[in-house]
C-alpha cells in the first residue's frame, strides 16, 4: 500500500515539475513579467509538494526559501528592484513564530508535568456516567485544551485518557465511534479559538499584521470562541444523532493514580497563567504577543523546568512550515505576482463577502486533502494580494475554513489518530465531517461575518 | 545484532518482571526485577514506548507535546513504529535461536 502511494506521488510530482519547467522555459503566454513568473513557478512547486507530501512539509518550506534566494531575488535585482535576502529570511523568525514557539513551550511544560492529563482526568471523572453528557464534557474539554496546546497533543492526550473506557463499551456500540470522533473533531474546532490554537490562525495574523490590521489576542478570542461553542454543540448533537448507541452509561475511572502538585508544577501553572494574561493585555502593556511568549521560554528553561532535550523536542518542523508560507507571501508581494493575480482572477471586482465565500470554500476543499497549514500558506498570500477594501474578515474566514475541513482520516492529525484506533470506517468520518465543514462554513460566512462586524473587526 | 536475555546476577534466573515507572518531569523508567529472588536486575530509560497489545493507545501516551501537521505523516509514523517493533522482535528471536544453536547450554 505504501509503495503505491509513493509511486502515485512521484507521478504527480513529475507532472508538476514538468509544468513548472515549461512555465520557466517557454515565454509566458499569460502576460507575466520575469519576477512574477519566477514567483509563480515557486508557487506551483510549493503547491505541488505540499499537496502530494512527496517530501516532508517543512522541507517544502526550505525549498521555497532556497528558490527565493537563488532565483526570485536575482530576477528581482535584474529587473531593477534589488531586495535584501533578509526579506525572505524574516518570516522564519517573526513575532508570530515567536508567539507560536511560546505556545509550544507552554504545551511542552503542561504535558511534561502531566497538568493536561490532570485537568482532563479531573473534569472527565466529574461529568457523570451518562454517555451523551460525557461526550459533551469530553468535547468541551478537548476544545478548551486545544486552544492552548497543539491539536495533535490535545487529541493524543484525550484519546489515551478516554480509550480505556471507550473500549469498555460493547464492541458494536455506536457510542464508541461518537466518542472517538468527538475528540478528533473537538481538537480541530478548538484550534479556532485562539491565535496559537492552530497555525492557519497565526499565518492569517502575520499577514494582517504586515498590513497593520491584526486583531489583538483577546479580540481573536472574542471572534473565535463563540464559533467554537456553537460548532461544538452542533457537532455533539450530530454525533448523537448519527451514532446512537445502546449502552446509556459508562464507568469512568482513573487508569493511574495522580500524585499531588510539586513546586515545579506550580511554577508551570503560574508561568502559564502569567503568559496568557500577558497575551490578553497586549494593548495595556504595549508589548507584542511574541515578546510575551518569551516569558515561558526564559522562565521554564531558565529554572530548568524544561531541559535542553525538551527544547530539541519542540515542533520546529511546524515553525519552519509556517515560515515557508511567509516567505512565499514575500515573493508573491515583491515580484508583483499579486498584481497579476488581481488582474486575472475574476473576483477582484467582487464584494468582500463573495471573495470570502469563494476562498473559504476553496480552503475547505484543499484542507480536506492536505495539511491545514499548507493550505493557509498557499491561499492567504493570494487573498492578501487581492487588495479588496476590507481584507481582515476574508483572512479570518479562510483561516477558519482551513480548520473546519475534516471529512477524511488524512484531513488532520487528530482525525488520523482517531482512525488509527481501528474503530472507525472512512464513511463514519466522512458523513459528520462533511456536515461540519458545510455548516461551519455557512455559519462563519453568515452569523460569524455579522458577529465580526459587531465586535468591530472591520 | 547482539541479543541477550536478562539474567539475575544473584540467582541466575531468567524469570524477570519489568516495572514501568512514569513520573512527572522524568523520562519513563523501567526497573527489571528478578521474579525468583526479588533483586534489582537492571534499570533503563525509555525515549518512547510501544506496547503491541495496546497498539495506538500506548503510542499516543508516549507522543508527548508533538505537533504533527499532516494526517498522512501521523499514519505513516504509527505504521513505521508498529512494523519496526514487530520486525525487530522477530529478528531478535531469530538471532537468539541462532545463538542457541552455536553455543548449546
Amino acid at each position: 500500500m505504501s509503495s503505491r502511494r509513493v509511486s502515485w506521488k512521484n507521478v504527480v510530482f513529475s507532472a508538476a515539475a514538468l509544468v513548472a519547467l515549461v512555465l520557466l522555459i517557454v515565454e509566458s503566454p499569460l502576460g507575466m513579467d520575469g519576477p512574477s513568473k519566477a514567483a509563480g513557478v515557486v508557487l506551483v512547486i510549493a503547491a505541488t509538494l505540499w499537496i502530494t507530501e512527496v517530501v516532508p512539509l517543512f522541507v517544502t518550506s526550505l525549498v521555497v526559501l532556497f528558490c527565493c534566494l537563488v532565483w526570485v531575488r536575482p530576477v528581482l535585482e535584474q529587473s531593477g528592484n534589488p531586495v535584501e535576502a533578509t526579506k525572505f529570511l524574516a518570516p522564519f523568525f517573526s513575532d508570530i513564530i515567536l508567539l507560536f514557539l511560546g505556545g509550544f513551550v507552554l504545551s511542552s511544560a503542561l504535558h511534561k508535568y502531566q497538568l493536561d492529563h490532570r485537568i482532563a482526568l479531573a473534569i472527565i471523572t466529574r461529568t457523570g456516567r451518562s454517555i451523551p453528557r460525557l461526550l459533551f464534557g469530553v468535547m468541551l474539554l478537548t476544545a478548551c485544551l486545544s486552544m492552548w496546546l497543539s491539536n495533535t497533543a490535545t487529541a493524543a492526550t484525550m484519546l489515551a485518557l478516554c480509550l480505556p473506557f471507550i473500549r469498555s463499551l460493547p464492541p458494536n456500540d455506536r457510542y464508541r465511534q461518537a466518542l472517538l470522533l468527538g475528540i478528533a473533531f473537538a481538537a480541530n474546532l478548538g484550534g479556532l479559538g485562539t491565535p496559537i490554537g492552530s497555525p492557519p490562525n497565526a499565518i492569517a495574523l502575520q499577514y494582517m499584521r504586515q498590513a497593520g490590521l491584526a486583531p489583538q489576542f483577546w479580540m481573536w478570542m472574542l471572534i473565535g470562541v463563540p464559533g467554537v461553542v456553537v460548532m461544538l454543540t452542533l457537532t455533539w448533537a450530530l454525533l448523537l444523532y448519527l451514532f446512537r448507541g445502546q449502552q446509556r452509561e459508562v464507568e469512568v475511572a482513573a487508569d493511574q493514580p495522580v500524585n499531588g502538585l510539586n513546586k515545579r508544577s506550580w511554577i508551570v501553572i503560574g508561568g502559564t497563567l502569567v503568559t496568557i494574561a500577558g497575551w490578553m493585555t497586549t494593548e495595556s502593556h504595549g508589548y507584542s504577543a511574541g515578546t510575551v511568549a518569551l516569558v515561558p521560554l526564559v522562565l521554564f528553561f531558565g529554572l530548568k523546568i524544561l531541559s535542553v532535550e525538551d527544547l530539541r523536542a519542540l515542533s520546529w518542523d511546524v515553525l519552519l512550515l509556517m515560515g515557508g508560507g511567509g516567505c512565499l507571501g514575500v515573493a508573491i508581494d515583491l515580484s508583483g505576482l499579486d498584481d497579476w493575480i488581481i488582474g486575472n482572477i475574476p473576483l477582484h471586482d467582487s464584494s468582500v463577502f463573495t471573495v470570502m465565500v469563494a476562498f473559504g470554500l476553496l480552503a475547505i476543499v484543499m484542507s480536506s486533502v492536505m495539511s491545514n497549514t499548507a493550505t493557509a500558506n498557499l491561499l492567504l498570500p493570494i487573498v492578501m494580494g487581492l487588495a479588496i477594501s476590507s481584507v481582515t474578515p476574508v483572512m479570518i474566514g479562510v483561516a477558519f475554513a482551513c480548520s473546519l475541513a475534516m471529512p477524511l482520516p488524512i484531513s488532520t492529525p487528530p482525525n488520523a489518530m482517531a482512525f488509527g484506533t481501528g474503530e472507525l470506517k472512512t464513511i463514519d468520518m466522512l458523513k459528520p465531517g462533511l456536515v461540519i465543514a458545510v455548516v461551519g462554513a455557512m455559519l462563519a460566512f453568515s452569523t460569524g461575518y455579522w458577529w465580526w462586524d459587531i465586535v468591530g473587526l472591520f | 545484532m547482539e541479543v541477550h536475555i536478562q539474567k539475575c546476577q544473584e540467582c541466575q534466573s531468567t524469570d524477570v518482571c519489568n516495572m514501568l515507572v512514569s513520573e512527572p518531569g522524568q523520562p519513563q523508567t523501567v526497573y527489571v526485577k528478578c521474579a525468583s529472588c526479588g533483586q534489582l536486575v537492571a534499570r533503563f530509560l525509555l525515549s518512547d514506548y510501544y506496547h503491541h497489545g495496546k497498539g495506538i493507545e500506548s503510542w499516543l501516551r508516549s507522543l508527548g507535546p508533538a505537533a504533527f501537521e499532516s494526517g498522512r505523516d501521523f499514519h505513516d509514523e504509527f505504521s513505521r513504529v508498529q512494523t519496526a517493533a514487530l520486525t525487530g522482535f522477530e529478528a531478535a528471536c531469530r538471532r537468539l535461536e541462532e545463538q542457541k544453536q552455536v553455543e548449546p547450554p
